[in-house]
């Protein structure tokens, strides 16, 4: 049975340049100094690709928020007129500048491919290592919150979880994983209902364990957590495969021909959704729910209708474009 | 008694080192002993290290007070607050505060991953250091300064070699 439960593997590493003061603490001039030394050691390694540089003062906020929904950037960042984004690799690595640190440098893949993000993560900082880091033998890479100093590096994999969600069983795993150094969150925000039950499993320790130890036991959890969902999955239609079936696809049902839809219930029902093509219930496709799932944020639909939609409006404009993208591969 | 060194305050330790190859025998004030541990370390420049002992001698005193990173000014105050330090130097400058920190975040102080290339190299060199630096510092805190002082003579042979 071919599934989605792991929908994308991250690795970001944290770095600072030695000699400017971390951004918290820098002016423009300087901020303008890091973006500089930046681009220039980009440059200096074209087997990365052009690097091209967007600054966050240059864009709206609706723009900046848009690129927070596509995960390419952080709110931190978003927040910050001194930012910026470099796209590299082709958009496999997302370099953002003067965030809480100097530099953090990510790489995304979809599935469970941590090994390959760390390998396009690794070419980006050794081009970038040129610029001069702040580095100590004893604390590792120097990174403005302590959390991170060492490996500076956070490794995560998305997981759709919703069997496990239904059980119950997202607490004890929590539970679990954070005995060996890991955490689980919702990804829209913590606690949040409107998470369409995806967690991002990730490490939390980043001082004293080396890269390849740590994406060992990241993607041992991962395959564990991963077996446990289809477990979860199994378990539930035995029970009760024609209560299952029918929900999900009462909820199929739904986001073809609702009306309006709001954005909680759109990430609950495009949940459901996913986990009927995943029982095969639906023959839909992953890159169309996963696209689906960008366009239908409120700022991608209100950069979409050119220009700021109240809740309501939102409601509206989501309804349709969930209507039109089902119907055209239903 | 008084402290063999100062000769103003009560002396309540037995110091032991080992100097010119001889171990030789002291009874020093708490301030005395601090400044001996102090030269110890200063010896093969520990940084780090120093700071961490510079906490212990203060003894219970709050050892942050007027504390301040010499490269971006940052009071140790300040990142008690906010949680973020203000650059590269903050990690020495406030070694000595963030190590239990650090040690309660990730339960091992020492960095085992990745290298900037320029470090690659001298990595094997250092590492002996490295961990010879450690049971020194371990030798420091039971106060075990015969042993201390042979680890700082094996640590300054190993330094010489490496020059
Ligand atoms: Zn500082």
């Amino acid at each position: 049975m071919e599934d989605t439960i792991a929908l994308s593997s991250r690795i970001r590493l944290a770095r600072n340049y030695e000699d400017f003061a971390f951004p918290s603490r820098m002016n423009q001039e300087l901020a303008q100094s890091v973006l500089d030394r930046t681009m220039q050691s980009l440059q200096a390694a074209p087997d990365l690709g052009v690097p091209h540089m967007v600054r966050m003062a240059d864009l709206s906020q609706l723009a900046r928020e848009e690129l927070v929904e596509q995960h390419r950037i952080s709110p931190e960042l978003a927040r910050r007129d001194e930012g910026a984004l470099v796209e590299l690799l082709e958009g496999s690595v997302y370099v953002m500048i003067n965030e809480e640190d100097h530099l953090r440098i990510q790489a995304i893949l979809p599935g469970l491919s941590l090994g390959e993000a760390l390998e396009k993560a690794n070419r980006t900082d050794d081009a970038l290592e040129r610029g001069g880091y702040a580095f100590d033998p004893r604390y590792g890479y120097l990174t403005a919150c302590p959390t991170n100093a060492g490996t500076g590096m956070r490794a995560s994999v998305m997981l759709h979880l919703p069997a496990l969600t239904l059980l119950s069983q997202i607490g004890p795993i929590i539970r679990s994983v954070s005995r060996i150094g890991l955490t689980v969150r919702g990804i829209y925000g913590e606690g949040s209902q409107a998470n369409g039950n995806m967690y991002q499993l990730s490490n939390q320790v980043t001082l004293g364990r080396n890269e390849s130890e740590i994406l060992h036991a990241l993607g041992e959890a991962a395959l564990q957590v991963m077996q446990r969902e289809r477990d979860a999955r199994k378990l539930m239609l035995e029970r009760n495969r024609i209560g299952l079936e029918d929900r999900l696809l009462r909820s199929y049902g739904i986001l073809s021909n609702a009306r309006k839809m709001s954005l909680r219930e759109f990430m609950q029902r495009m949940s459901d959704v996913r986990l009927a093509m995943d029982l095969s219930l639906l023959p839909l496709q992953a890159d169309t729910l996963d696209a689906l799932l960008l366009d239908a944020q409120p700022a991608a639909l209100q950069r979409r209708a050119g220009e700021e939609l109240s809740a309501e409006e939102q409601n509206v404009q989501r309804a349709n474009l969930v209507r039109e993208e089902l119907q055209a591969v239903g | 008694m008084l402290c063999e060194e100062c000769g103003i305050r009560e002396a309540n330790v037995r110091f032991t080192t080992i100097s010119g190859g001889k171990s030789y025998e002291k009874m020093l004030c708490a301030q005395c002993l601090a400044k001996h541990k102090q030269e110890l370390l200063d010896g093969i420049s520990l940084g780090d290290l120093m700071a961490g002992f510079l906490k212990e001698e203060q003894n219970g005193e709050a050892p942050a007070e007027g504390l301040r990173c010499p490269g971006c000014g940052m009071a140790y105050e300040e990142f008690k607050s906010k949680g973020r330090l203000g650059c590269a130097k903050c990690y020495k400058a406030f070694s000595a505060q963030l190590e239990p920190v650090l040690a309660r975040m990730h339960g091992r102080v020492r960095h085992a991953g990745k290298l900037p290339q320029s470090l690659r190299e001298k990595t094997i060199d250092q590492d002996r250091i490295r961990s010879l630096k450690e049971e020194m510092e371990k030798a420091v805190a039971v106060e075990d300064f015969e042993r201390a002082a042979s680890l700082r003579d094996q640590i300054k042979a190993l330094q010489k070699e490496a020059e």
